[in-house]
């Protein structure tokens, strides 16, 4: 699972970086490979470096993590503030350039934590370049930059999840791709299609600027978009944006190490696979018959509903002639509905369609006579033990 | 593993930021990228809760454990849907041991309307004493493990932690003698002991393996053989729970030191096959009358770590009052918290156990020597001479027993050969 990591980790910063090339740079194919084996080899080193970081002191890595994290957020967001601010292309293609450079070395140092948001986020950096471009490429740029940092975060979960309980990685390796894939795949598609249907053609590159060497008073010279006032507000915003971001990174360290919780994941025997039997609920439920012993049956549970309803319930020992016997009237729809209900539910010859016209016959006779004159309230023998003056 | 992901905060700032640079500079890719993270974190979200109602857990352990003991906690993970439930976390927290919290992962498949017993050992890390376990909780991470949605499912359940007993060697030279298996003690006076007794004629129901061949055949009708009684060895336990004797903190303490040697002697009687009693009385009286087996240890124990140095009753008073728990031949081991005992009724009960042909022992904490919490310091001199006097008397009594201070280590000393010889203190001086 690690290995499957580091592999679209790989893809990652590849696909940001050749994104941000093609938008911006010369993305020429020799140059390409070379920028993907360069990627390989920097990651490489970063894994390897990854067992060296493990020996400084955790305090002492989180600190350097801290200011390194400064550092590149720093160039991240002044580069990203200049691209949105003046998108020349020459400043775009220098940017790109520096970037690109800078990401080798963040490949390079991605072990020193624990997980490596520097390269996620240089990454995102790098397609928001080329998302500046606009068009298919910018679509394509946030669409697979989507995916692959929600298979990377799925997997980075899944592995801590599964090391953190001992398992084994092997067997839960493709399930855990599978399920971040079904959720992070259409989403992905989703985005890079709305983003290419919203800017299907790239953006127009601004037309170089004419400088007017005329002469013309000092009133009315134009005033440069970025002007060196701007440019110095920038840098000292950054600067002091950096800090700002330096005390809270150290604060965010030091709140969550004192958070933490001494859980312990012991490795437990697993028995076997045991089904759990059906809810009651369901068990209770009414049997289904087919044709015309199903329409019998139903007829006379119809009957003994409405017998129900009418105060007269079936005691749950009472047979069907009992029953039968115990309401007593209308005597003979009554008998015709008892009869046919026993001949379909217990007897051994197909029932015709003449018993199916006499149950539902004697059924519906029944629970007319009920509806125009209810039986006396049955009495409960448990409920009712106490209640006097009720017939039984 | 941690619950909350470390890829939340941070990607959801990295997709922030990217949306505003998009809607700044009016680049849909960004804003595009910013809202496909934000619907997956709502689908993260969905996707926690999804089917965690049917999801149940279930526990069993047993109720009681002794210090240091492995303890089995079966978790059943039950998928109540149709469909195969992956991944799933089952917390639960175990009061007696260390950690704030046990976790165990069911990574499934777990098909649906099935269980899976996923059984874990928690070690009893803590000291004797009541503890809780619970609450369980099942719970599951997203596919992207952004969210942890979980559901507690199952309340507390008390757990007893006995004191590790000392077997006590001594014990076995005082009381009844070893049994050959436990018995009822309600037998009739013939029994399946390996004493001949004599033979009688053959009544209805007796074995026709215990038929004497020879005598039959003397006697021309049917003869039986019969066999003694086995006597019921029998430990009935005084325990001084009065307030007085209330000395001490924590592993130093009176309570700590009558518990401890209190459960080595029940221990030492149940491992005996011994029938053992219990009368104490703190905040309420304690009267377990003799059985014998594990739930009878587990009820005696169960009074002995809730039990409070409340009472009011002196020791004597309470023998007095439960002599009948005392059978002709039984051990009667006497627990008193003090040394600060009226010496002449202690000689009077001593000697009233004695007549009886019962078999008394006293075991006396110096609660004197410990630290006082409720009263003044008692002067090393006066407590010197407290337990002198009772050792003394116990000498003089000529009844086994043991005076253990709190330079004493209630384990070592149960566990001496000599735990039960007295010594008469040096004079002061000499």
């Amino acid at each position: 699972m690690k290995a499957l990591g580091t592999s679209i980790l790989y893809l990652l910063s590849l696909n940001a970086l050749a994104c941000a090339m093609l938008a911006w740079g010369r993305a020429t194919p020799m140059a390409l490979v070379g920028w993907a084996i360069a990627l390989g080899v920097a990651l490489l080193v970063g894994e390897r470096l990854g067992d060296a970081f493990e020996v400084i002191e955790d305090k002492r890595r989180d600190r350097m993590a801290v200011f390194l994290g400064t550092l590149q957020l720093s160039v991240l967001v002044l580069a990203l503030v200049l691209a949105a601010g003046s998108p020349t292309p020459g400043l775009l293609r220098f940017l790109t350039n520096l970037l690109s450079g800078f990401l080798l070395l963040v490949l390079g140092l991605a072990r020193l934590t624990p997980q490596p948001r520097s390269v996620l986020g240089h990454a995102v950096a790098l397609v928001a370049l080329a998302g500046l471009h606009g068009g298919a490429l910018g679509a394509w740029a946030a669409g697979a930059t989507l995916a692959l940092v929600g298979l990377y975060v799925g997997l980075d979960h899944h592995a801590r999840l599964i090391a953190a309980h001992r398992l084994e990685e092997g067997p839960h390796t493709a399930r855990a791709l599978l399920l971040s894939a079904r959720v992070v795949l259409p989403v992905a598609l989703a985005v890079g299609l709305g983003v290419h249907s919203a800017a299907p053609q790239p953006r127009l590159s601004p037309l170089p600027e004419v400088v007017d060497d005329s002469y013309r008073p000092r009133e009315e010279k134009p005033k440069r978009e970025l002007d060196s006032r701007a440019l110095r507000a920038m840098v000292m915003t950054g600067l002091v944006g950096a800090v700002a971001v330096y005390f809270v990174g150290r604060w965010i360290v030091r709140s969550k190490r004192g958070e933490r919780k001494a859980i312990e994941t012991p490795e437990p025997l697993r028995g076997t696979l045991e089904p759990i039997r059906p809810e009651r609920a369901q068990s209770r439920s009414l049997p289904h018959y087919r044709g015309r012993r199903g329409r019998i049956v139903q007829a006379y549970l119809g009957l003994l509903r409405g017998a129900e309803r009418a105060g007269f319930p079936r005691r749950p020992a009472e047979t069907p002639d009992e029953f039968a016997a115990a309401l007593a009237e209308p005597r003979e729809p009554l008998a015709a509905a008892t009869n046919a209900f026993l001949r379909a539910r217990y007897g051994p010859s197909e029932v015709g369609e003449a018993d199916l016209a006499e149950a539902e016959r004697g059924a519906a006779a029944v629970l007319d006579h009920l509806r125009r004159q209810p039986p006396p309230r049955r009495r409960d023998p448990v409920k009712d033990a106490s209640a006097p003056g009720v017939r039984a | 593993m941690d619950e909350t992901s470390p890829w939340r905060g941070f990607l959801s700032a990295v997709a922030a930021l990217s949306g505003l640079l998009g809607l700044a500079s009016g680049t849909p890719a960004l804003v595009g990228l910013a809202a496909g993270w934000a619907v997956l974190l709502a689908l993260s979200w969905l996707a926690a809760r999804h089917g965690l109602a049917s999801l149940e857990v279930r526990r069993r352990l047993p109720s009681s454990a002794f210090e240091g003991d492995l303890v089995t906690v079966d978790v059943a993970i039950e998928n109540h849907s149709r469909r195969p439930a992956r991944f799933v976390v089952a917390g639960d927290h175990f009061g007696a041991g260390l950690a704030d919290r046990q976790s165990v992962l069911e990574p499934g498949p777990l098909p649906g309307l099935h269980r899976r017993i996923l059984s874990y050992r928690a070690f009893v890390a803590r000291q004797w004493g009541v503890y809780f376990v619970g609450p369980l909780v099942v719970g599951r991470y997203d596919p992207l493990g952004l969210f942890f949605a979980q559901r507690e499912v199952a309340r507390l359940e008390p757990f007893e932690v006995y004191p590790a007993a000392a077997r006590i060697e001594v014990a076995a030279l005082v009381g009844g003698r070893s049994s050959v298996a436990a018995r009822d003690v309600t037998a009739a006076a013939a029994g399946e002991s390996l004493l001949f007794r004599g033979v009688r004629e053959f009544h209805a129901g007796d074995d026709v393996r215990r038929i004497h061949w020879p005598a039959t055949a003397r006697r021309g009708s049917p003869m039986v053989r019969e066999h003694e009684r086995d006597l019921q060895p029998r430990l009935s336990l005084f325990l001084d729970l009065e307030r007085r004797g209330r000395a001490g903190l924590g592993r130093k303490s009176t309570l700590e030191y009558l518990v401890r040697v209190g459960s080595s002697l029940l221990w030492t009687a149940h491992r005996r096959g011994d029938a053992f009693s219990l009368v104490a009385e703190g905040e309420r009286p304690v009267v377990i009358p003799a059985g014998q087996g594990q739930a009878h240890l587990a009820a005696v124990l169960h009074e002995l770590v809730v039990a409070k140095q409340t009472g009011s009753l002196p020791l004597t008073s309470l023998i007095e009052r439960h002599r009948a728990f005392v059978p002709p031949g039984a051990m009667a081991a006497l627990l008193i918290a003090t040394t600060e005992i009226d010496l002449d009724a202690l000689a009077a009960v001593l000697s009233s156990l004695r007549a009886s042909s019962a078999h008394p022992v006293v075991v006396a904490i110096d609660a004197p020597a410990f630290t006082q919490v409720d009263r003044p310091p008692v002067p090393v001199e006066e407590a010197r001479a407290l337990r002198a006097a009772l050792v003394g008397r116990l000498l003089d009594l000529d009844v086994p027993g043991a005076v253990l201070g709190p330079d004493d280590t209630p384990e070592e000393r149960l566990s001496h050969p000599d735990f039960l010889s007295l010594a008469r203190p040096a004079e002061a001086g000499s």
